[in-house]
């Protein structure tokens, strides 16, 4: 198990950024899913000691996040969400720098710094000041010196922030690739649904520091699988009251359409009772395919009425 | 161009146990410092040596071997004469510290490079001292380094041992007051570049901490306790003791050292607050 999060808490004053979060990131990659604000960088930040932890335990790779601070920021990468450089540096000092605090030795370093800066495409550019790098250069660079020491856990925060389609759609590339060529857990942590569907099978859905949700994106999308897109002719008024009174959820999407989600264990068979009792004519009844997207949606919607 | 030419290949190697990040930083920002500003500032203080050296050699070859020497205690190379080298060479160090230290941590703080900083195995006492030590390296090429040359060349001057016997502790004296010195100046420089807004900024405020407090003690003369608020008059007073001299000022020089002492230590209060690796914006 990479990391296993107990009760985990993270205050800023008076402001909960994490709220007694309990959950475990298996081997492999796992993306923290949940929109701007939702506290994941301060759930990254809180396991790698950045920010205080308010209460709560949590272990990565086996250590405790508390106690040996030190051995596990040797082992991890981290890139960081902000533009973070180290001013008057090359990129090739940047990243054998970075190497050189993990413990790597200068020749070590130096080696590594060429491969990794090759790697994620700044090989031509690697004798040029990090301040002068562009807004995509930056995120390479980040990733380049997280990478360096072959880190057995990997904390990407917002990896594609910031980076045209181009650039975005290779950035994930490459992480598919390390992930799979690598020996090595990715922790990516984004508000982009697509991201984290493209290269994790894993994930946890945190909203207002909470978590709402987590496992496999296939099990997640099985278990939100019971929407229906029906088409109705007839008192439609009346057929989606009916509905609603026998615990479905049902939601306009397109003119005359209607997606219907029923409520866990149920069949299809309420829809056609309702239909029924309406006295409605069902002109087209057809399993909506759920996507993490549609998950996500529902669960953050489900969150924020809750709060209302 | 794609973003990766190759596939991720995993390393091999070993990474030390317990690593020590400070000399990293250390050895690292020694190396972006030394340009070429730096190195006309530490020809101009090997410069100063040089001339020293002369001097040196002119009164111990001509004018003591004559007997003026011994006679003229202002041509004598006593340890007044070694305490007078470190203190001409004030304000090169002064320049010197600036230079390497206004952006030590403020232009970290402003790339936000402390967080890069702290994802690896760097605690606030590895970064703090790793930096020090860039500080440090710069003073003593300013301080120590040439007022410990111009003791061993006065030394291999001699013809018998007997000036090594009577003044054998100036080396302690020297290093002694050039360390303090650098401990004094360096931190406040550390802790005032950890909480300025940028490079500029930290030099006007660190010129000002050095200069408007002892412009203070010139004004107010009369009571001699003022004197403690200014830094390089404390420190000329501990100084005076180390080189065994009459004192330059009124006040105790155990409240001197106490002064001194409390810069220090709010200097690291301050550092602390100030060195975190993530900004928290309530």
């Amino acid at each position: 198990m990479s990391v296993a999060i107990q009760d985990f808490t993270i205050k800023y004053g008076d402001l909960t950024a994490v709220d007694e979060i309990t959950a475990t990131f298996p081997s492999g990659s796992t993306g923290l899913l949940g929109p701007n604000g939702a506290g994941k960088s301060s759930l990254i930040k809180g396991l790698l000691g950045l920010v205080d932890i308010f209460s709560g335990s949590a272990s990565i790779l086996g250590r405790d996040v508390k106690l040996e601070r030190k051995a596990i920021r040797q082992i991890i990468g981290y890139m960081p969400e902000d533009d973070c450089l180290i001013p008057g540096l090359t990129g090739i000092g940047m990243v054998q720098y970075a190497g050189e605090l993990c413990g790597m030795t200068r020749e070590d370093a130096i080696q590594r710094a060429h491969e990794v800066l090759f790697l994620v495409g700044l090989g031509e550019a690697r004798y040029r000041k990090v301040e002068t790098y562009s807004s995509g250069m930056k995120q390479r660079i980040k990733l380049a010196q997280a990478l360096v020491h072959d880190p057995k856990l990997l904390f990407l925060d917002e990896p594609t922030s910031g980076m045209d389609p181009k650039g975005r759609q290779e950035m994930l590339d490459l992480i598919e690739n390390i992930s799979k060529m690598g020996k090595m857990s990715i922790v990516l942590a984004s508000h982009i649904l697509v991201d984290v569907e493209r290269t994790c099978d894993r994930v946890v859905i945190i909203h207002r520091g909470k978590m709402l949700e987590e496992g496999s994106v296939e099990d997640l999308r099985k278990s939100y699988s019971g929407v229906y897109t029906v088409r109705v002719e007839g008192d439609e008024a009346g057929f989606v009251k009916i509905l609603e009174k026998k615990g479905c959820s049902v939601t306009h999407s397109e003119k005359q359409l209607l997606d219907i989600t029923l409520p866990k264990g149920k069949e299809t068979e309420v829809v056609l009772q309702a239909a029924d009792k309406a006295g409605v004519q069902l002109r087209k009844l057809v399993t909506s395919v759920q996507t993490l997207e549609d998950v996500f949606v529902k669960l953050i919607g489900e969150d924020q009425r809750a709060h209302l | 161009m794609p973003i990766y030419e190759e596939t991720y290949r995993s390393w091999h190697g070993q990474l030390v146990a317990v690593p020590r990040t400070w000399w990293v930083i250390a050895k690292t920002g020694v190396r972006l410092l030394w340009k070429k500003w730096m190195i006309i500032l530490l020809m101009a203080a090997f410069g100063s040596l040089i001339g020293h050296g002369i001097y040196i050699y002119f009164v111990t070859r001509g004018l003591e071997q004559t007997g003026v020497g011994q006679i003229m205690s202002e041509f004598r190379i006593n340890p007044g004469f070694f305490e007078g080298f470190i203190q001409r060479h004030w304000l090169m160090l002064i320049i010197v510290l600036l230079l390497a230290g206004a952006g030590i941590i403020a232009n970290d703080r402003k790339f936000k490079a402390l967080t890069i900083y702290f994802s690896k195995p760097v605690s606030f006492w590895d970064y703090t001292l790793g930096k020090f030590c860039v500080l440090g390296f710069y003073g003593c090429l300013v301080t120590l380094v040439p007022a410990l040359l111009l003791f061993l060349f006065r030394v291999l001057l001699a013809t018998d041992a007997s000036y090594l016997k009577q003044y054998y502790w100036i080396p302690f004296s020297i290093t002694g007051y050039s360390l303090l010195i650098i401990l004094t100046l360096g931190s406040v420089l550390l802790a005032i570049s950890a909480s300025a807004r940028g490079t500029r900024s930290a030099a006007i405020l660190f010129f000002g901490l050095l200069y408007f407090p002892d412009l203070l003690r010139q004004i107010l003369s009369r009571i001699p306790e003022v004197g403690l608020i200014a830094l390089n008059a404390d420190l000329q007073q501990v100084s005076s003791l180390l080189f065994e001299l009459e004192r330059p000022f009124r006040f105790s020089v155990v409240w001197a050292f106490v002064a001194l002492l409390l810069v220090v230590i709010l200097s690291f209060f301050l550092l602390r607050a100030k060195v975190k690796p993530t900004e928290v914006v309530r």
